[in-house]
């Protein structure tokens, strides 16, 4: 971050400022149904943190001697620290691409046309690819991605999201229970059953009774979820997600139990209604997969 | 000669787990009694005296908590209570012991777990 900082440097602070502010005046418009409050946070710091930079290598010197300074600086940190800096781009464009932090098509096309050395290019094309990712969050109108690319990032950044807290938290749950083999891993398509067929000593009638009961309480608890998120009803929503859980968890449905122990911990907050139905609509997403998951490991029992 | 089945009063609103424990307590040779909630324990405690009570501790209408506090302090019943609390509800557990509960299970609920910690109790009777 703080190499692409550098780069972008040796082009008018002034202008660079100027863009930033427009970028970020581009950004009060991004949907907390794309963003978790945690993630519109990161990326407000993101872009303080850039603007803070900038400002102080102005206040340091003229605009000259900032870019005499940080090509000296740039040409001794390139030869010294190669391998580093190859390996700061890519952390940079993979910190980029997380937080999409750059997203607006005039900024990226002005630092386009300006005069980059090769290496500088890199670092924005690091920032092009980040702002690609960024269109679905800002809504630019002048290039829009197609709707199932944009669904398919919303999708992907989704899941990693899930598949991370949910490998975080289950980790800590399974260090403390010790049922680490039930918990981990995040694949909706396969599900196994074998655990509560044995607490159903074997008997399918009661696990197929088990499954039906499973499903109506899944869809109760959408339907009381969304009556309880438009009346901002915290502390019922927190009841019915922490109900929920028992059975998520005894269904082996991870990437669910993951999102219902999030609706709870937010409801528990009691602060950020829209967070919490970005929530739900992914658990309303993600339950009809895990429903058909639920159906196949069922049929694919002994 | 014919042993007569020790009476279970179990107390969850999960329908899920409640059914799952139902057919595993059934099967491990009690008589279970199911309630939903607090009101409905406090209900059948008026009326019926079962041999051990397992309480979930978050329920509609009364808590696990508060059906301890009233089979000790208002009942004065001694029986055996557990309570299943979920994982990191420790504050409410040590509540549930405080007011008298003999012991807990934490969620998520291993029905061969629960019917060793039913039996223990019982058999300090």
């Amino acid at each position: 971050m703080c190499q692409i900082t550098k780069s972008i440097s040796t082009l008018k602070l002034e202008d660079l400022l100027t863009k930033l502010s427009d970028l970020e005046a581009t950004l009060h418009e991004f949907s907390y149904e794309s963003l978790t409050a945690a993630e519109a946070q990161e990326l407000k710091d993101t872009l303080e943190r850039f603007r803070t930079l900038l400002q102080d290598r102005m206040k340091q010197e003229s605009q000259e001697d900032s870019e005499k300074e940080f090509k000296s600086v740039f040409n001794m940190e390139e030869e010294t620290n190669k391998s580093e800096t190859d390996s700061e781009i890519s952390t940079a464009h993979g910190e980029l691409a997380e937080h999409s932090s750059f997203g607006s098509t005039r900024f990226t096309a002005y630092l386009k046309e300006s005069e980059l050395s090769n290496r500088q290019l890199s670092y924005i094309n690091a920032i092009l690819a980040a702002a690609e990712i960024d269109t679905r969050i800002t809504n630019d109108p002048i290039t829009p991605l197609p709707a199932k690319e944009v669904q398919k990032n919303e999708d992907d950044s989704r899941q990693e999201n899930l598949k991370t807290k949910a490998m975080s938290s289950t980790n800590k749950k399974a260090s403390k229970t010790g049922h680490s083999s039930k918990l981990g891993n995040s694949v909706p398509s396969k599900l196994d059953l074998n655990p509560i067929l044995e607490d159903c000593l074997g008997k399918k009638d009661l696990l197929k009774e088990l499954i039906n009961l499973f499903k109506r309480n899944a869809l109760e608890f959408i339907g009381q979820l969304k009556i309880h998120l438009e009346n901002h009803d915290f502390e019922a929503v927190r009841f019915a997600s922490h109900k929920i859980k028992s059975g998520l968890r005894m269904m082996n449905t991870r990437e669910l139990l993951v999102i219902a122990e999030q609706i709870e911990l937010e409801s528990r907050k009691k602060q950020d209604i829209k967070h919490l139905k970005f929530l739900f609509n992914c658990f309303v997403t993600e339950y009809p997969e895990v429903e058909r998951a639920i159906d196949k490991a069922f049929e694919e029992l002994n | 000669m014919i042993l007569e089945k020790k009476h279970l009063l179990l107390a969850e609103d999960d329908e899920l787990l409640a059914s799952l424990l139902n057919y595993r307590l059934e099967k491990g040779g009690y008589k279970v009694h199911l309630a939903y909630d607090g009101r409905e324990v406090k209900e059948f405690l008026k009326e019926h005296t079962p041999d051990i009570i397992v309480s979930d501790i978050m329920m509609p209408y009364f808590s696990g908590i508060e059906i301890v506090d009233h089979v000790r302090n208002e009942l004065n019943l001694q029986i055996p209570v557990i309570i299943i609390s979920s994982a990191g509800n420790e504050e409410n557990v040590l509540n549930a012991f405080e007011m008298g509960a003999n012991d807990f299970i934490s969620k998520p609920v291993s029905p061969s777990e629960l019917l060793v910690r039913v039996g223990r109790e019982l058999a300090k009777m």
